[in-house]
Parts: C-alpha cells; sequence; structure tokens
C-alpha cells in the first residue's frame, strides 16, 4: 500500500452515454467488469476477476470515504461516491459510483455492485477540494488510525455545517 | 465497444495469415499437382472439419452460457453475467452486449427500487441519474423522477396543507382563546394563508367583527348610558341575536329614559311635598314649643298657688293653733286677773296694816327722839364721860329721824299704792271684760279657721289633680315636640332626599324630545 503508484497525470473521461459496471463479492473482489470498466482501466477482463477492487484505488481518495462506503453497503444501503480511479496504465478518471447490495431471496447480502456515471465537471471541483481536506486531515495524523478519525470527523462536521446528510450533498452536486 | 485489447488483435492477425497462408499453400500444391487433388480436397475438407468442429465446440460452449445468462436474467436474477475470458471478436461483441443489456436493466431496476425506497422514505432528492440510461430507459427515468417529483410536490403540499391546517387550527384556537377571555380585537393575519384557508380565516375574522361590532357599539351606548347620558342608542343594523342585543339595549335605554322622566316628576312633587311637610313641622314646632313654654309657665303659677294654698294651710293651722292658745291664754288671763283682783285685795288690806304700823313706827320715832335728847342732855351733863352717849344719842335721833322720815314715805308709797291697786282693780275689769270678748272672737276665728283649713285642703287636693293634668299635659306635650322635631328632622331629609334625587337624575341627559313624548 505505501509503496509509490505510478500516475501518468492523464486522466480519461467517461461519455455521457456510458455506465461503468462492476460486481463484487462479499469481499469487495471482482466477479464482472463491463467492457468499459475494462476499457478505461486499460484492463482485460481476465485480469480484474478475481481481483480485489482495490487495484483502482487512486492515492487521491481519502480513506473515510471507503470507510463510509463500507459501512453503508455492509449495513444493507446504497451509496453515491465521487470516486477517482487509477487504471493500470498509471492513468485516472472521476466517477460518479453508485454502490448497491445485491440480495438473495431471503435479503441477504450475496455480494455488491457498483454502476459508475460521468460526473459533472462542476461536481469533481467540489469534491476535489473536499477530498483534499479530508486527505490533508489523514496525512497529518501521526498513525493511519487517528488520521482516519480526524478525516472521518472532519467530514461528518462539514457536513453537519453545510446541514445537509451525507446523500443529500453527494447528489446535491 | 469494437476495441480489443493489442495482444487478441494480434492473435487474430496471427490466426487470419495462418488460415490464409494454409489455403494458399493447400492451392498452389494442388495447382502444381504436387498433391493429389482429391488428397488436397479431403486434406482441406479434414482441416475444414476439425476447424469448424472445434468453432462449433467453442461456440456452442458460449452460447449455452449466454443461453444460461439469459436465463437467470429472464427469471429475474440480474446478477447473471456473461464472463467472457478468452472470446474475442463477434463472441467477444455479442457478450459485451448481452452483458450491456443487461447491466443496463440491472442498473435501472437498482435504480428504480431504491429511488422509489427512497421517495417512499421522503429522500426525494434521491432520482435515478440519467447518464447511461438510453431510450426507452431514459423515458422511463424520466418518468420515475416525473413521479418522484409529483409525489414530491404532493407530500410537499400535504406538509404545506398540514402545516396550514396546524396554523389555522392554531390561529383560530389562539382567536377563540383569546374571545373566550373578552378579547374580541383579535384577528388572524391572514397573509401566510392560502385558497381555502385563507378564506376560513378570513371568515373568522368577518366573524369576529359580526360579534365584536354590536358588542363595542352596545358597549358605547351603556358607556354614555353609564355616564347618564341617554341620547345614545345602538344605530347599526345586525341580525339575530345581535339584533337581540340591540333591541334590548335600546328598550333599556327607553325605559330608563322614562323611568327618569317620571323619576325628574316625583322626585319634584316629593321635594314640593317635603318642602310643605318641612314648613308645617316648623310652624307646629314653633306652636308646641310655645304651648311647652305656656305649660310651663302655668305649671311654675300652679306650684306657686300651691305653695300659697298650701302656706296658707299652713298659716290657717298655726292661727288656729295660736287662736287655740290664745283662748288658752284669755282664759288663763282670766284666771290671773281673778287672782290679782284676790291680790289685789289682800294688798288693800295689808296697806291698811302698812298705815297703820308706819304711824307706829312715827310714834316710836318721836318717842326715841325724845328719848334721845334726853340722853344728850344727861351725857352733856355727864361730861366728858357722857361724851360716849352723847354719839349715841346722837345716832339714835338721826335713826329716829330717818325712821319717820322713811315711815312718811312708806304711807305716801302706800297711799300711792292703795290708789294704784284701785285703778288697777277698775283695769283688770276692764281687761277681764276685753278677756271674755277676746275668747269670744278667737272661738269665731277657730271656727273660720277650720273651714278655712278644709277648704284649702281641698284646694290642694284639687290644685294637685290640676299639677298631674299639666304635668301629663307637659309630657305629651315634650313627646308632641320629640314628635315635631322628628316629623320635621323627617321632612327635612326628605327634602335633602328630594334634593339629592333631584341632582342625582339631573345627571342623566335625556332625549327631550323622546322623554317628553314618554312621559305625555
Ligand atoms: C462494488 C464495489 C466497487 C468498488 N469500486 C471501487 C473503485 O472503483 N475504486 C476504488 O478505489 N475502490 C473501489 N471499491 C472499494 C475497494 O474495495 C476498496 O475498499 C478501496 O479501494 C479502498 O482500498 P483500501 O481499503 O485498500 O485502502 C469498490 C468496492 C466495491 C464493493
Amino acid at each position: 500500500m505505501a509503496k509509490e503508484l505510478y500516475l501518468s497525470g492523464k486522466e480519461r473521461v467517461m461519455t455521457d452515454d456510458e455506465i461503468i459496471v462492476s460486481k463484487t463479492n462479499l469481499k469487495g473482489h471482482i466477479t464482472y467488469g463491463n467492457d468499459v470498466f475494462c476499457n478505461i482501466a486499460d484492463y482485460s477482463t481476465k485480469e480484474i476477476i478475481g481481483a480485489p477492487h482495490s487495484i483502482l484505488r487512486h492515492p487521491e481518495m481519502p480513506r473515510c470515504v471507503f470507510k463510509l462506503f463500507w459501512e453503508r453497503i455492509e449495513s444493507g444501503r446504497e451509496i453515491f461516491a465521487y470516486v477517482v480511479n487509477r487504471g493500470k496504465e498509471g492513468d485516472h478518471y472521476w466517477v460518479l459510483a453508485h454502490v448497491t447490495p445485491s440480495f438473495d431471496a431471503n435479503g441477504k447480502i450475496t455480494g455488491y455492485h457498483s454502476n459508475r456515471r460521468k460526473p459533472t465537471d462542476a461536481a469533481v471541483k467540489a469534491i476535489k477540494a473536499l477530498y483534499a481536506t479530508l486527505l490533508a486531515e489523514e496525512r497529518k495524523a501521526s498513525d493511519r488510525k487517528t488520521g482516519l478519525q480526524n478525516s472521518d470527523q472532519r467530514l461528518h462536521a462539514i457536513l453537519q455545517e453545510k446541514g445537509v446528510d451525507y446523500d443529500e450533498f453527494v447528489l446535491a452536486l | 465497444m469494437t476495441s480489443l485489447s493489442s495482444l487478441s488483435r494480434l492473435k487474430l492477425t496471427l490466426a487470419l495469415l495462418w488460415g490464409v497462408l494454409a489455403l494458399f499453400a493447400l492451392y498452389t500444391a494442388v495447382a502444381h499437382g504436387l498433391i493429389y487433388a482429391p488428397i488436397g480436397f479431403v486434406a482441406l475438407a479434414t482441416g475444414v472439419l476439425v476447424f469448424a468442429l472445434r468453432a462449433h465446440a467453442r461456440l456452442s460452449g458460449f452460447l449455452r452460457e449466454t443461453t444460461e445468462v439469459c436465463a437467470r436474467i429472464r427469471s429475474g436474477d440480474f446478477e447473471a453475467r456473461v464472463i467472457n475470458l478468452d472470446e474475442e471478436d463477434a463472441l467477444r461483441r455479442l457478450s459485451d452486449n448481452v452483458n450491456g443489456a443487461i447491466d443496463i436493466c440491472d442498473a435501472f431496476v437498482r435504480e428504480s427500487l431504491l429511488a422509489m425506497q427512497a421517495a417512499s422514505e421522503g429522500r426525494y432528492y434521491r432520482k435515478i441519474r440519467q447518464e447511461g440510461m438510453l431510450g426507452m430507459f431514459s423515458h422511463s427515468v424520466d418518468g420515475i423522477n416525473r413521479a418522484i417529483d409529483f409525489l414530491k410536490e404532493k407530500d410537499e403540499a400535504d406538509a404545506r396543507n398540514k402545516r396550514m391546517v396546524a396554523l389555522t387550527i392554531e390561529r383560530i384556537r389562539m382567536l377563540v382563546e383569546s374571545a373566550s377571555h373578552g378579547n374580541l380585537d383579535e384577528r388572524i393575519e391572514s397573509d401566510g394563508f392560502e385558497g381555502e384557508y385563507q378564506e376560513l380565516v378570513t371568515n373568522m375574522n368577518g366573524l369576529m367583527e359580526t360579534i365584536s361590532d354590536p358588542l363595542k357599539e352596545s358597549i358605547r351606548v351603556l358607556e354614555k348610558l353609564s355616564e347618564g347620558d341617554l341620547t345614545d342608542e345602538v344605530r347599526e343594523r345586525y341580525e339575530g341575536v345581535f339584533d337581540d342585543i340591540k333591541q334590548a339595549v335600546n328598550n333599556t335605554i327607553a325605559r330608563l329614559e322614562r323611568i327618569v322622566a317620571e323619576i325628574q316628576l316625583a322626585s319634584t312633587s316629593v321635594k314640593d311635598s317635603a318642602d310643605g311637610i318641612s314648613s308645617a313641622s316648623l310652624d307646629l314646632s314653633r306652636r308646641t314649643e310655645n304651648q311647652s313654654s305656656s305649660l310651663a309657665q302655668t305649671a311654675s303659677a300652679m306650684e306657686q298657688i300651691t305653695a300659697t294654698v298650701e302656706q296658707n294651710t299652713s298659716s290657717a293651722r298655726m292661727v288656729n293653733e295660736v287662736s287655740l292658745k290664745a283662748k288658752e291664754v284669755a282664759l288663763q288671763g282670766r284666771q290671773v286677773m281673778k287672782e290679782a283682783v284676790e291680790s289685789m285685795t289682800l294688798i288693800s288690806a295689808s296697806s291698811e296694816k302698812i298705815a297703820h304700823i308706819s304711824h307706829l313706827i312715827d310714834e316710836i320715832a318721836s318717842q326715841t327722839n325724845l328719848l334721845a335728847i334726853n340722853a344728850a342732855v344727861e351725857a352733856s351733863r355727864a361730861g366728858e364721860a357722857g361724851r360716849g352717849f352723847a354719839v349715841v344719842a346722837e345716832e339714835v335721833r338721826s335713826l329716829a329721824r330717818r325712821s319717820s322720815e322713811a315711815s312718811k314715805e312708806i304711807r305716801a308709797l302706800n297711799q300711792e299704792s292703795m290708789a294704784q291697786v284701785k285703778a288697777g282693780n277698775e283695769h283688770v275689769e276692764n281687761a277681764g271684760d276685753l278677756l271674755d270678748k277676746i275668747v269670744g272672737s278667737v272661738a269665731a276665728l277657730t271656727e273660720r279657721i277650720t273651714e278655712i283649713t278644709s277648704a284649702s285642703e281641698e284646694q290642694t287636693i284639687g290644685i294637685n289633680e290640676i299639677n298631674a293634668a299639666i304635668a301629663n299635659m307637659d309630657q305629651v306635650t315634650q313627646e308632641n315636640v320629640t314628635m315635631v322635631k322628628q316629623n320635621s328632622d323627617a321632612a327635612g331629609s326628605l327634602t335633602e332626599l328630594a334634593d339629592d334625587l333631584n341632582q342625582l337624575i339631573t345627571f342623566f341627559q335625556l332625549d327631550t324630545a323622546r322623554a317628553s313624548a314618554a312621559t305625555a
């Protein structure tokens, strides 16, 4: 994790019609990725099947976002999140991810599903500023745990200041 | 969609190259007779067969999987996807498109479900994102989002309605609350209200006016009434019970006006009567006082008369006593006189004895004198020795002389006494006569006095009766005085009351025309 990741600095952009789709098991290992996914991330189907979804993790994503992300989906709820991903070749692309649990007939979570759409420029601009703040909070801390705690608190404080919950905030961007 | 990895493109190119080369080699070999044509054909056919069989096997596997995926999708399992690790080209395109179709259905179903779920929880901001939705999906997303908007609007309208109802209830409650405490000036600000609520609120305000207007007018009129002004009345037109109030107030004032006018008349006549009574009782009082003082005078005169009569009585009694005493004394006088006459007789006898005795004394004195002269002569003859005798003889001579003188005086006195006794006897005789007369008079006097005394006693009784009558009269008169005073006081206070009443009544201002019409 701590290993320096190569970043090309090149941004890849989705088209309006595209949806990046992926499915994972309960642990977040990819069980399906559509062609848009493979194309934008420069991975083949073979390469992604069975891989942890964190292969796409970009170092500029604050950890507290994924904490919230997992809290939500593991409790059976959906989440919208702006995510910047890193492709195999070091390119990056911004998505608005909609992640939902998949249920079996008994209502048990069997895995997770993610639809990603093209975010608006304005939304990306706004979320970049927020993520920078949260990331700074995480990097400032002496250890990872307090860093995560601090940025998590910071995120909630910012939302409280705006008087909205996370979903309302994200969907209004 | 058609972009493939460089590796698979390379593989495809190599396979095509190999195929073309194999065909070309086979054709050249056959054409040059290197290979016997049928054999070449067989080889070609075998190659094609092998290739076809392999292709068929792969294809049927792929199709089986794809068919299965479609069947799962058909049964509603949107987790199914064609996981194509190896196939390229047409099959890759097929799997991508099958997956793409499922993806969009999956996305649409998830999104729709969650958006509707969120909407059912009131989170209307959570709508379906249009990005990536095409054609009918896009239409449906539009429809669902519109439905969500509609729900949101409806919900907001409901909430607004609820708020409106709550606000209306609250405002009306406040209005009713303050009205129930008598504050009818409260109104509901109709600004925040819409539609039928505004209408309701306006009507409520109107109702307040309906209630408060007649009350206020009645209050105005009654307040004036409380200041004695009976000239005002409720003038506006009201309906129902408010008209009843109006009529009641106006009737009250009209009736009051009549009563006041009557009282004014009555109080004036009461005052006149009271004044009459007052002056009459003043007159009566004066006369009663006169009577009382006359009575007092009479009483004191009667007292004097009583005293006089009593004095008369007691004087008569005294005179009676005195006359009785006088009679007694006169009778005693008679006795004394008798005794005096007896004494006088005794004195006359004694006087004769005294005359005789004094004659004797004279004789004795002259003889003594002679004897004394003889003695003196003798003594002078005796000289010295006879001197003492001479003195004594001298003395005896003087004594004899003096005795003679005294006897002479006694004789004179005795003669005088005898004359006086004689005169006294006459006087006594006279006095006796007088005394007899006196006794007679005293007896007559006593008789009279007794008559006087009994008359006086009768008088006293009569006078006492008169006194009792006067006292009685006095008491009655005193009572009369008190009564007259009370009467006059009563008349005085009646006058005052009538004045007060008049004063009070002037408090009321009457609509003179109406009042005179009322009392006429
Ligand atoms: C359905 C699904 C999709 C995900 N998509 C992404 C993604 O696009 N990019 C990403 O960085 N992480 C994604 N994650 C989260 C990863 O599993 C992982 O939690 C995240 O990359 C953080 O990695 P870390 O915990 O190693 O820091 C996804 C997880 C799930 C369940």
